[in-house]
C-alpha cells in the first residue's frame, strides 16, 4: 500500500467513526476498495526506443532482436515492452 | 442459418454519435429481432442470461474511436431494468484502466455500482493456467477467466493493418496476455483459434459491434480521413456472422471510396473460413441470415437497407 493511500484510509475512517450508519457508507467502502486497485497503477515508462526503423507508409520495424517485428499505431512488438505510438516507438521499462 | 441484425437510427441528429437513449431503443429493436420475441424482457433474457456480466469493450484508441460509453450505458438500463440483473453484476473491461480513462469511462472496482476495470488492476492479471487451442497457447484475463460467467463482446468496426477486420473476433485479443504472438500472415488462423480457446467460446454469449462510426482504412489506429458514419449497430450470438457482416461493410464502403478491396490490398480476411471450419459459426454470406431494420424515435421498427 502507498503513503497517500494508507493517510487517505486513516482520514476517510476516523470521519466514519465520526458518523455511523451514515448513508455515505458503501461510497466510502467504494472509495477505499478503488484505492486499494487503482493506486497500484503501474507506471510504464515513455522513453523513446532505440534500433529501429520507420516504415514508409506508416508503420515501424523494430531492429533489436532478430525478430524483426513489424508494428502498427498502439500494438508492441513480440516482446510485449515496446510500443508504437505514432509511429514513434517507446520502451515501456526504461529505468 | 445464422442470424445478423443491424438496426439503424437514420433521424438521428448525429448518426455518427448516437446518445444513450437512441442506443437503447436501437438496442431493444436489435433484441427483439435478433430472437423474434416480442418483449424486451424475454429478448434479453433468451440472449443473456442471469449470472455476472462482462462487456468487453474496445478502447484502443482511446477518446477517437472507442466502444462509446453511451452504447455500455444503454446496454446496462436493458440489463438492469425487470430483469433482476444488479448494477455490480455488470463488469466493463479492457486490457487497461488508461485505455478506459481515455476513452471517457469512469473506473470502479468496488462492491458498488457498474463496475469498470482493466486487467491491469491490481489483484486482477492474467491467470497462471495456460490455455490452448491450435497454434494459440495463452493465459487469459482473470476477467474472463474467473470474474465473468458471460460475456458480450462490444468491438468497434475498423480495417486493420495486418489482420485486415478488427471487429469482435480482433477484440479478444484483449483478453489475452500474448497478442503481440499472434499478429504472423493476417491473424490468420490465430484470431479463430483465440475465440475457440474453450473458456472464451463457453462465456461469449452476444456479439454487439458499434457501427455508428467505421473506419474503413488506416486501422486499428485513428486515421479520421478514413472514417465514416455508418450508424449503427450490429448484433449476432453467432462470433463469425456478426464479422463477416463487418467485414462486408468495410468492403462495401472502400469500393464506395475507390479503395482497393482487403485481398488485392494483401490483407485478406482468411481467419473467418477458419473459425467456420472449427465450429465457431458460418462465414459463408449466403447462409447467413441478414436483417437490416431502421428504428425512429418512438421505437417503431422499419426495413433498412445496408448501405
Amino acid at each position: 500500500m502507498r503513503r497517500r493511500t494508507f493517510i487517505r484510509c486513516l482520514g476517510c475512517g476516523a470521519a466514519l467513526a465520526v458518523a455511523p450508519g451514515s448513508e455515505l457508507l458503501p461510497e466510502f467502502i467504494g472509495g477505499v476498495q478503488n484505492a486499494f486497485a487503482f493506486d497500484y497503477a503501474e507506471k510504464l515508462s515513455s522513453v523513446e526506443a532505440r534500433y529501429y526503423k520507420k516504415i514508409e507508409g506508416g508503420g515501424i520495424e523494430c531492429e533489436l532482436c532478430p525478430r524483426h517485428c513489424f508494428i502498427t499505431d498502439l500494438e508492441r512488438g513480440y516482446c510485449g515492452v515496446r510500443e508504437n505510438r505514432k509511429d514513434t516507438y517507446y520502451t515501456l521499462v526504461y529505468g | 442459418m445464422s442470424k445478423v441484425v443491424i438496426v439503424k437510427y437514420p433521424e438521428a441528429e448525429n448518426k455518427g454519435r448516437f446518445n444513450r437513449e437512441e442506443y437503447r431503443l436501437m438496442l431493444q429493436a436489435g433484441l427483439k429481432q435478433l430472437t423474434g420475441e416480442t418483449s424486451v424482457y424475454q429478448a434479453v433474457k433468451r440472449t443473456v442470461p442471469n449470472g455476472i456480466i462482462g462487456m468487453k469493450t474496445n478502447c484502443l484508441t482511446g477518446r477517437f474511436f472507442s466502444t462509446p460509453p453511451e452504447l455500455i450505458d444503454a446496454l446496462a438500463d436493458l440489463l438492469t431494468t425487470n430483469n433482476h440483473i444488479k448494477e455490480n453484476q455488470l463488469v466493463v473491461w479492457e486490457r487497461t484502466n488508461r485505455e478506459l480513462k481515455e476513452a471517457g469511462y469512469e473506473l470502479n472496482a468496488s462492491s458498488f455500482g457498474r463496475r469498470c476495470l482493466g486487467t491491469d488492476t491490481y489483484g486482477v492479471g492474467y491467470s497462471s493456467n495456460f490455455e490452448t487451442y491450435g497454434e494459440v497457447s495463452t493465459r487469459l484475463s482473470r476477467i474472463m477467466s474467473e470474474t465473468v460467467d458471460i460475456n458480450i463482446n462490444i468491438p468497434v468496426l475498423k480495417d486493420h493493418s495486418l489482420a485486415g477486420l478488427s471487429a469482435g473476433l480482433k477484440n479478444m485479443y484483449g483478453a489475452i496476455c500474448n497478442p503481440n504472438k499472434f499478429h504472423d500472415n493476417h491473424c490468420t488462423p490465430y484470431a479463430a483459434h483465440v475465440s475457440a480457446l474453450e473458456t472464451i467460446k463457453r462465456k461469449n454469449r452476444l456479439t454487439l459491434i458499434d457501427a455508428a462510426r467505421v473506419q474503413y482504412n488506416g486501422g486499428p489506429g485513428y486515421l479520421s480521413e478514413y472514417l465514416t458514419d455508418f450508424g449503427g449497430i450490429i448484433l449476432s450470438v453467432d462470433p463469425i456472422s456478426a464479422d463477416r457482416i463487418g467485414l462486408e461493410i468495410i468492403e462495401r464502403l472502400r469500393s464506395k471510396n475507390n479503395l482497393p478491396s482487403l485481398e488485392q490490398a494483401g490483407r485478406p480476411v482468411g481467419y473467418l473460413q477458419i473459425g467456420e471450419d472449427i465450429g465457431l459459426g458460418t462465414a459463408d454470406m449466403s447462409k447467413i441470415d441478414l436483417s437490416v431494420i431502421n428504428v425512429d424515435q418512438n421505437g417503431t421498427v422499419h426495413s433498412g437497407e445496408l448501405l
